[in-house]
C-alpha cells in the first residue's frame, strides 16, 4: 500500500482510534513513503500536514512508539486517559536520564511512575483528572542578586593582588628566612602598597587607551564608510582597510596626475572637465579631513595601488 | 553592433559615469574585448570624453556587484585586453582608444578628439623612438666594425642608409612637422586658425 492510500484509509477513523494506534498508523504511513518524500520532508512535517493535526503530537507519539515495551505501562494510562502523552513523554525522557547512570530503563520508568502516582489529583476544566506537583512545591529558577556596580572589579582586583603576593612570597620564601618578622611584615606592608599602586596606575592607563579608542570610533562615524570608498574611487585609488589612514603618498600622487588631465588650464572651456576637477579636489579634502580624524595626517603605508 | 545598454533617461542623465555603470547591462554572449568595446562606444556617446577606470570598466564589462581592486586579477585581465580593444574600437566603430596613465581609459568621440589628443601621443612616440635611434647610432664607429664578408652590408647600411635617415629625421623641418602645434591663448579670435 501506498502513504496516500494509507493516508486516505486512516483519515476518516482517525478521530476514533487511540493514542497508541495513531503512533503505529503514523510509523506505517512514513514506512510506506518514497524516498524523495523522505528526502524532502521531516517526518512529523509530512504526517503533520497530511494526517495528524500537530507536530508535538507526531513527536509525542513517536517517541513512545521507539521506546518499545518500555513505554507499554505509559501506553495503558494515556488511553486510560490518567495522564497527558505529552506528561508520559517527559516521564520516559527523564527515566532515559537515569537509565545513563547505571540504572535499566524499565525499572527507573516504575520508580517515575510511582512518584507520578503520588503527586496531589488536579481536576482539569473539562472534568479530567491529572496528577501535578503544587505550584508552591515547583522550584523556581534562582535570580542571583545583581551585584553593586564596581563590586566585580574590586573583587577580580583583591583576587590579582592576592595571588601575585602569593606568588612572590613563595618566589621570596628562602629570603625571608632569618629576618626579623617585624621587619618583614614591614617589607610586605610597602609591597602592597607598592603593588596598589601599580595596579591602579595600570587600570588608569587602560582606562585611558580605551575612551581615547571609543572617541575616534565616534570621529569615524562622522564620515560614513561609503563616502571614503567614493572619495577613493574618484582619485582611482583602493579604498582602505576599515580604520586604517589613507595612503597620502598615492593620494598626492593621483592628485596631481587627475589635476594634469581635469584642470580648467589643460581644458579651456570644457565645463564638464572643471566639474571632474572640482570633484577630484573634494575627494582629496575628504581624505584629508579623514586621516585627520583618525590621528594620522600623513596617512599610513597601506597599499591604496592606483591605475597604473 | 547594437549593445544592450539603454540610453540614459532624462533624469538620471546629471548622473556621473560611475552612477550610470550600475544600470550598465553588457551582452553576456560576445568575447571580453568586444564588451569593452561595446562599453567604451557606449560611454563615449553619452559621456564624452570621460575616462573610466580600468575597476568601473572591469565592474562593467563583467557585472560584479563590488567594485574590484586596482591589482585583482580580474582587472589585470581587462588591461591586458586593451589592444584588442584598440583594434577592435578602430575597426568596428571608428573610434580610437586613449589610455591615460593613472586616471583611466576612453574612446575618441570625433576626429577633432583624435587629430587633438590621440594623435599628438602616437607622433610623440615617433619622436621619442627617433631620439633613441639617433643616440644608439651615434654609439657605432663604422670604421670599427670588422671587415668580414658577413659585415659588409651591415657596414654599408650603417655608413650610408641609417646616417641619411637621421639626417632627414634630425632635420628641423622634419622636427617641426612632427611636433603639434603649441596652444592658441583663447583671445576669442579665430581669425589666425583659419
Amino acid at each position: 500500500m501506498s502513504a496516500d492510500e494509507l493516508i486516505a484509509k486512516y483519515k476518516p477513523l482517525w478521530d476514533t482510534l487511540s493514542e497508541r494506534e495513531k503512533g503505529l498508523a503514523e510509523k506505517e504511513i512514513w514506512e510506506a513513503c518514497d524516498r524523495s518524500v523522505r528526502k524532502r520532508w521531516r517526518r512529523r512535517n509530512y504526517l503533520a500536514v497530511n494526517i495528524s493535526r500537530t507536530e508535538a503530537q507526531v513527536q509525542v507519539r513517536e517517541t513512545l512508539i521507539n521506546a518499545g515495551e518500555v513505554a507499554e505501562d505509559l501506553w495503558r494510562r494515556i488511553d486510560a486517559g490518567t495522564i497527558l502523552p505529552r506528561t508520559a513523554q517527559k516521564l520516559l525522557c527523564r527515566a532515559k536520564e537515569r537509565a545513563g547512570k547505571g540504572e535499566t530503563l524499565q525499572s527507573a520508568v516504575d520508580q517515575l511512575l510511582v512518584v507520578y502516582d503520588s503527586l496531589p489529583v488536579v481536576k482539569t476544566a473539562d472534568g479530567r483528572e491529572f496528577r501535578r506537583r503544587n505550584p508552591s512545591d515547583i522550584p523556581r529558577p534562582a535570580h542571583p542578586k545583581p551585584k553593586k556596580r564596581g563590586k566585580k572589579d574590586e573583587d577580580s582586583r583583591r583576587f590579582v593582588f592576592t595571588q601575585i603576593r602569593e606568588l612572590v612570597g613563595t618566589y621570596m620564601a628562602d629570603r625571608f628566612e632569618g629576618l626579623d618578622p617585624i621587619m618583614a611584615e614591614r617589607l610586605w606592608m610597602d609591597f602592597g602598597k607598592q603593588l596598589n599602586a601599580l595596579l591602579n596606575e595600570f587600570q588608569g592607563r587602560v582606562y585611558r587607551h580605551a575612551k581615547s579608542e571609543r572617541e575616534t570610533q565616534n570621529l569615524l562615524a562622522q564620515i560614513s564608510r561609503r563616502v571614503l570608498i567614493e572619495a577613493c574611487h574618484t582619485l582611482r585609488m583602493d579604498p582602505p582597510r576599515v580604520g586604517a589612514p589613507v595612503n597620502m603618498t598615492i593620494a598626492k600622487r593621483q592628485k596631481r596626475t587627475l589635476a594634469r588631465v581635469y584642470h580648467p588650464d589643460a581644458n579651456a572651456g570644457d565645463d564638464s572637465m572643471t566639474s571632474q576637477y572640482d570633484e577630484v579636489v573634494k575627494a582629496f579634502d575628504l581624505i584629508e579631513q579623514y586621516n585627520r580624524q583618525i590621528g594620522s595626517p600623513g596617512g599610513g603605508t597601506d597599499d591604496n595601488r592606483a591605475v597604473s | 553592433m547594437p549593445a544592450l545598454a539603454h540610453k540614459p533617461s532624462r533624469a538620471n542623465r546629471s548622473r556621473s559615469l560611475a552612477d550610470a555603470i550600475r544600470d550598465y547591462k553588457y551582452n553576456p554572449e560576445h568575447s571580453k574585448k568586444q564588451r569593452v568595446a561595446e562599453f567604451l562606444d557606449w560611454a563615449a556617446t553619452h559621456y564624452p570624453k570621460q575616462y573610466v577606470d580600468y575597476p568601473h570598466l572591469a565592474k562593467a564589462v563583467e557585472g560584479y556587484s563590488r567594485m574590484p581592486q586596482h591589482n585583482s586579477k580580474e582587472v589585470e585581465l581587462i588591461k591586458s585586453s586593451m589592444s584588442g580593444v584598440n583594434r577592435m574600437l578602430q575597426t568596428k566603430y571608428g573610434r580610437a582608444l586613449d589610455a591615460e596613465p593613472g586616471v583611466g581609459v576612453r574612446a575618441t568621440v570625433d576626429d577633432a578628439d583624435l587629430a587633438m589628443i590621440v594623435l599628438p601621443k602616437k607622433m610623440k612616440r615617433i619622436d621619442q623612438a627617433k631620439k633613441a635611434a639617433t643616440q644608439v647610432a651615434n654609439l657605432v664607429d663604422p670604421s670599427k666594425i670588422p671587415d668580414t664578408p658577413e659585415n659588409k652590408p651591415w657596414k654599408q647600411w650603417v655608413k650610408v642608409h641609417v646616417r641619411d635617415v637621421l639626417k632627414t629625421i634630425n632635420s628641423p623641418e622634419f622636427e617641426q612637422k612632427l611636433l603639434p602645434p603649441a596652444p592658441v591663448a583663447d583671445n576669442g579670435d579665430d581669425s589666425d586658425d583659419e
